[in-house]
This record gives C-alpha cells, structure tokens and sequence, in this order.
C-alpha cells in the first residue's frame, strides 16, 4: 500500500476533523456541566458503610425526581474525601452522613443550617416525631440545627451463647470475668479465640478505648476541656486491653468494625464488643456460621454492680454548605427517606430516631436489639465529646496509645504521650492560655 | 561551533519541554516550597508567614524521626533482598533452563501489576486467619504470626511484598546486562583455566557493575518513597510500626490537613533524597572516571 493510498482525502480529513471537535464540545459541555440536558437533578451522597447505611440510600435513589448518586466507603476515607472538598468550598457533596465530627465540620462553616427549612417543611417531613434529644445533642452545633438523626446505635456485647453454655460460663459481668472467660474459650491451635477487639488506629481504637477509659470511671476531658487521659483509669483501660489481646485474633490490631464482624460471623471469636448495627448480620445466614448462637449483653462494667460505658452512636444526614442543588429539594429527599414507613421497616438494623416508632411496642417486640440499647443506654452508654478537635486529633491519639498495647511504649509513656498530643491541639485551638 | 540561527533554533526546540517540565516540576516545587514557610491549615483559607517554625515542629517530632527509621529499615531491607534475588534469579534465566521464555514471562508478571492491587493481594494473603502464607505454614506444622496486625512482621509483610512485586525490574535489568557480556573474555578465562566462580567474580560482575549501581539508585529511589503498599497493607500500623516518611506525610496533609508542615515535611525528603541519590550518583562518576 503506498502511502498516498491510506491517506485520507481532503473530505475524510475534513469530517474526522468535524467529529474531533464534537466529540470535544461534548466532553468539555459534559465536564462543565454535568446535568446540562439531565431531566432530573443529580444528588451526590457520601457515607460510611453498613448495613443501617446501605438501606438509607436505597430507599434516597427511591426519592421521585433526582438521579442519586452515592458513595459507600470506609469511614476514615469518607471523612478524609469529605474533608478535602469541602475545605475547597467544592459543591461535590450533597448530603452527607455525620455524626461525632459534625460539630468540627459545622464550625468550619461546611454544613447548611437547617433551622430555616425545618421551619418551612416541619409537616411535611413530619418533624416532631424526630427525637428532639438526639436533634439538640448530636446534630446541633451552638443551637442550630446541621442534621437529621438517621440512626442510634451503641455497642453491645456479643457472645456465643452455646460456647458459654458448653464451658458452663455466664457472660461476664465484669472485667476480671471477661478476662477469664476469654481464657477459657481461646483455642488457638483450633482457630477458637475468646474475644473480639477493635484495635485499628482511628475511629475503631477510640471506640474501644472510650469504653474502657469510662467503665474505669475516666473520660476524654474533664469538664474545662482539660485532657485527662493520663490517669489511673487510662492505666487501667490499656492494660485489661492488653491482657484481652492475649485471648483474641493474632492480627486484631489490624481490625476495624468489618474484621470483628466478620470473625464473629466465622466463629474465630467467642464474645467482645461490638456495634448494635452488626447484630442482624449474625443471624445472615448467607455470611454468617453461627446462626441463632449469638446473644447479647450491657458490656461488662468495671466491677460488680458498677458502670458499664459503651459507646453510643447517632448519625445525621447533613447538607453541604455548598451545594448547587435546591436545599428544600435536599432536605425533602432527606425527611421522605427517614420515613415513618421507611424507619419502621429498617428498625432491626439500629435504633430508629422518630418517637412513634421507638414507642411503638410491636416494633420494639419484634427487634430485640432496640431492647437491648435501650438497657445499654439506661446502663451508662455515652456519645464521645462534642467539642471538635476530638476528631480531629484521633487518628495521632490512637496511633500513640495503641504503641501501649504493641509495646513499642510503655502503657503510661503511651498515655502522656497522647495527652500531649491531644492537650497541644487544644492548646493551639485557643482552649487555654499558653 | 554553532552559528547565532543554530542557537536559537535550539532554543526554540527547548521550549515545549521547558514549559512541560516547568508547569510540572517547577511551579508546584516552588509552590511547595513557598507553603512549607506559611502556616497554611486547609479548613482555614488564611495563612500565615512562620518562617523556619514547620521546620523546626517536624524536626523536633518524634514521629518524623520514627518514619524516617522505618523508611531507612524498609529501603535498607527491600532493596538489598532485591538486588541479591535478582542477580541470582537472572543468572538463573541465562543459564540454559527448561521452558526459559515462559519462565521469563512470568517471573515478569508482577511488574505488571499496579502496587495498590499488589499490596491488596499481599493484605489478603497475610490475613493471619485465613490468608493463603498461614494456610501454607499450617500445612507443615507451623503456626504463622499476625503478619500485618503483629509488630514484629508487618514491616516484614510489606518487605516482601516489594520485594515480589520489585525484583522482575532487578531482574530485566541484570538478565539484559548478562546478554551483552561479549563472548571474548569469557573464552579467554576458560582458556585460562577459571573457575565458575572466578569466572563470575572476575569477568562477568565487572561488566554488570554499572547495572548494578544503576539498579541500586533506582529501588532506593523508589523504595524510600514508598506509599500505597503501606496504605493498603497496613495504614502506618500497629502503633506507627510501618509508618514511612511519604505515609506520613500523607497523614498530615490529608488526614491532619496541615498542609504548611506536609510540604516542609516533602521538603526536607527531597533534601534526603537528594542526599542519597546524590552519593550514588557521585560513585557513578568515579566509574566513568575509572577509579574502579
């Protein structure tokens, strides 16, 4: 073939041209702007993922009128995705689940009051049968509102019910009990660990650790927003959590929620915390080996008769501040998802936030789990602290005190570590005089 | 020498790639640059000018000294078993072996593979609970560790899974080296009655010195910046045990969102860097110098 032959003619030449420069036009037009000729507005949601979150968004694509397009990812990348837009003022988000960091993002000026379009569409998303507590107390920042509850959950105490009953065990009551019964039921050389932990550095560690911390009668702060980690009690949290990861998986420190499920599910574990939003999933018997052998309990307390303080989780759907959909639009996708009806038929998978449902004694008969947080709230169950930097300073805090747990610090040099680590944060955020 | 037009025409030649390396080298080193000198924290749009202040925070940070450990332990381990596996490796393939093509192509395979998938392969198969390297040991009576979830072996983990998905680049290299050995000293040192050994050490290693060096600078480049196995493998832990200079870095521009002290934190591993590279670089011109 010579070269003139496979050339192509000034016609040819001229429509590939005419296609190239279409075919640009409508890339660019696409890139500008994505919805340009879309009949209905695309709404970007950003979450987490489990069970109680994938429901809520199938239920949102449901919503008349929008396209949904949703996001699901691991917590921590969630946050960070979030985090990078909207410090750039970036409209990529819609609506976004929140929940302990919602008061640092409202205080960023990232989130959309709500208060104005509570007040506009109170009826029409049936407002006042929201929980006004979980309203005032987690997705409120300085008296407004920057969410609607869409979740409660808290973390109970799981336990193989048959394993206990076969080694003649009750579940422990108490911390010396927990480590026992661990003890007993651990059989490595059969894959048989006695409990379950959530030791990944993060959100996971701090779950655990909060329960700990308080069960030992500590906390995060004190009531001046002094850090208080360093204490007697964050002795005591560190090292029983060292002597359980004697008696769990070899690799727990790698765990988040999703591998402490999963070992449930597997029987690798025979008890250990875990959250309310997991139950359901052990009785799956598409993913899970121990159908009908898991119970639950208030996780133990420091001693007899003491305290038990697992940690209570509210999530919030919130709309971003700059967002380029109508907020009415958002708001309303928002209320029709958490639906009376909708609310009622996820109530098996967390505490449903609207009263007329929690109240309601078929839905409560029927989901033994609402029960069940209802006794771990009434039994000392908490939120963490509200104040921002706590997020903010999680990932370094977990980071260091988990070095108490592999040895690379001792347990106290591990605590004034993250003490200090949490206390120059505050420091820096104006919250004491240098 | 060149005429004024020659000049200028070479000028001309040299703008396309000026302004590509420019646009993406230069400007966002300055830029970075400029920033490590301000206190720039991205939920807040103001910023303000603190000197040498990030320097000195990342300076005086344990966990910068104990990244940078971590990366020094990794580099020193990853790159070492690397080139020691490679060079073996490729001799293997040059000797006459069975099925040697076949045998080439999948030993290259690895190099194929983008290293987050890589890292996700290796996170699965060092599950200590039912990941394919402890079903392995079990099946010879060994109980294998936490891999990624125990202290001791998580930097042993991501180790290794450099070194899988790294050593075909030693190899390529070295096996490309080995065939461009010319025939003639090897005939002479048969004549002369060497040894495989003598032979190897005298003849053939000489020739792949430069290679060799070459390799070296371009794994410790690569292996001190290390990211997404670590990412993937392990997220910097347990505790910060396999917490790497870059993954650090990481941590603090997008997780902390301190981007003033993560771009002093990438300048002074540029200097590092440098440093490192710039030795390298320095024994390689004493071969061309013929010092050795």
């Amino acid at each position: 073939m010579t070269r003139q032959a496979w050339r192509f003619g000034r016609r040819g030449g001229l429509l590939l041209l005419v296609l190239l420069v279409a075919a640009c036009a409508l890339l660019i037009g696409r890139g500008v702007a994505p919805i340009a000729w879309a009949a209905d507005p695309t709404v970007h949601y950003i979450s987490h993922r489990f069970p109680m979150l994938e429901f809520w968004v199938k239920k949102m694509g449901e919503y008349p009128g929008i396209k949904l397009e949703a996001e699901l990812i691991p917590f921590d990348q969630a946050l960070e995705k979030m985090q990078i837009h909207l410090s750039q003022g970036a409209s990529t988000y819609d609506i976004m689940a929140t929940d302990a960091f919602l008061p640092t993002f409202a205080q960023r000026g990232w989130l959309m009051p709500l208060d104005p379009l509570i007040a506009k569409l109170r009826q029409a998303v049936e407002w006042d049968d929201i929980d006004p507590v979980l309203v005032r107390d987690v997705c409120s920042y300085k008296g407004k509102v920057y969410g609607v509850p869409n979740l409660a959950i808290s973390m109970f105490f799981f336990y193989r019910q048959d394993l206990l009953d076969a080694a003649g065990l009750k579940p422990p009551a108490t911390m010396d009990e927990w480590i026992a019964a661990a003890k007993a039921l651990t059989a490595a050389d059969k894959k048989q660990y006695g409990t379950a932990m959530t030791l990944k550095a993060g959100d996971g560690f701090q779950n655990d650790f909060t329960y700990f911390l308080r069960t030992y009668g500590g906390d995060w702060y004190d009531k001046d927003w002094k850090v208080t980690i360093d204490s007697e009690a964050g002795v005591k949290a560190l090292t029983t959590m060292k002597e359980l990861m004697k008696y769990a998986p070899p690799n727990v420190l790698a765990f988040h929620n999703d591998e402490s499920t999963v070992a449930m599910q597997q029987g690798l574990t025979a008890m250990g915390l875990l959250w309310q939003s997991r139950a359901l999933a052990m009785d799956n018997a598409q993913v899970s080996k121990v159908v009908g052998k898991v119970s639950f309990a208030v996780p133990p307390a420091a001693t007899k008769g003491g305290k038990s303080r697992a940690r209570l989780a509210v999530g919030c759907y919130s709309i971003s501040a700059f967002t380029k959909n109508d907020p009415e639009l958002l708001f309303q996708v928002i209320g029709k998802t958490l639906s009376k009806v909708n609310m009622r038929e996820s109530a098996g998978l967390a505490t449903p936030t609207r009263l007329s449902v929690t109240k309601d004694p078929e839905v409560t008969q029927k989901f033994r789990f609402i029960r069940a947080a209802a006794d771990n709230v009434q039994a000392g169950a908490r939120l963490v602290p509200s104040n921002p930097e706590f997020s903010e300073a999680m990932l370094q805090t977990t980071q260091t005190l988990q070095k108490g747990l592999t040895g690379e610090l001792t347990i106290p040099d591990a605590l004034k570590r993250a003490q200090k680590v949490m206390s120059d944060l505050m420091t820096e955020k104006g919250y004491y005089k240098k | 020498m060149a005429s004024r037009q020659q000049r200028r025409d070479r000028l001309i030649f040299l703008v396309p790639s000026m302004t590509v390396l420019t646009v993406l080298l230069v400007y966002p080193l300055a830029y970075s640059l400029g920033l490590s000198f301000y206190n720039y924290y991205l939920p807040v749009p103001r910023t303000t000018f603190v000197g040498f202040d990030n320097f000195r925070f990342i300076l005086g940070d344990d966990a910068f000294w104990e990244a940078l450990g971590v990366t020094a332990r990794f580099t020193g381990a990853a790159v070492a078993i690397e080139v020691v596996l490679g060079i073996a490796v490729a001799l293997l393939l040059d000797a006459r072996i069975p099925c040697r093509r076949f045998v080439n192509t999948v030993v290259l395979l690895p190099m194929a593979i983008t290293p987050a998938v890589a890292g996700l392969l290796m996170r699965w198969m060092f599950e200590s609970n039912w990941g394919l390297v402890n079903y392995f040991l079990g099946l010879v009576g060994v109980r294998g560790p936490g891999w990624t979830g125990d202290p001791a072996w998580a930097l042993w983990s991501i180790i290794f899974a450099d070194v899988w998905q790294n050593t075909p680049f030693v190899i390529l290299v070295i096996y490309a080296g080995l065939q461009s050995v010319p025939v003639e000293p090897l005939e002479a040192a048969m004549v002369d009655g060497a040894s495989r050994a003598q032979t190897l050490a005298h003849v053939v290693f000489p020739f792949l010195r430069p290679l060799i060096l070459f390799v070296l600078i371009i794994r410790s480049m690569d292996a001190f910046r290390i990211f997404d196995q670590v990412f993937v493998m392990t997220g910097g832990g347990p505790g910060t045990t396999t917490q790497t200079i870059t993954f650090y870095n990481y941590v603090m521009a997008f997780r902390q969102l301190r981007m003033g002290r993560a771009s002093a934190l990438g300048v002074i591993t540029l200097l590092i860097l440098s440093l490192v590279i710039g030795a390298w670089i320095y024994l390689l011109y004493r071969r061309e110098k013929g010092e050795w």
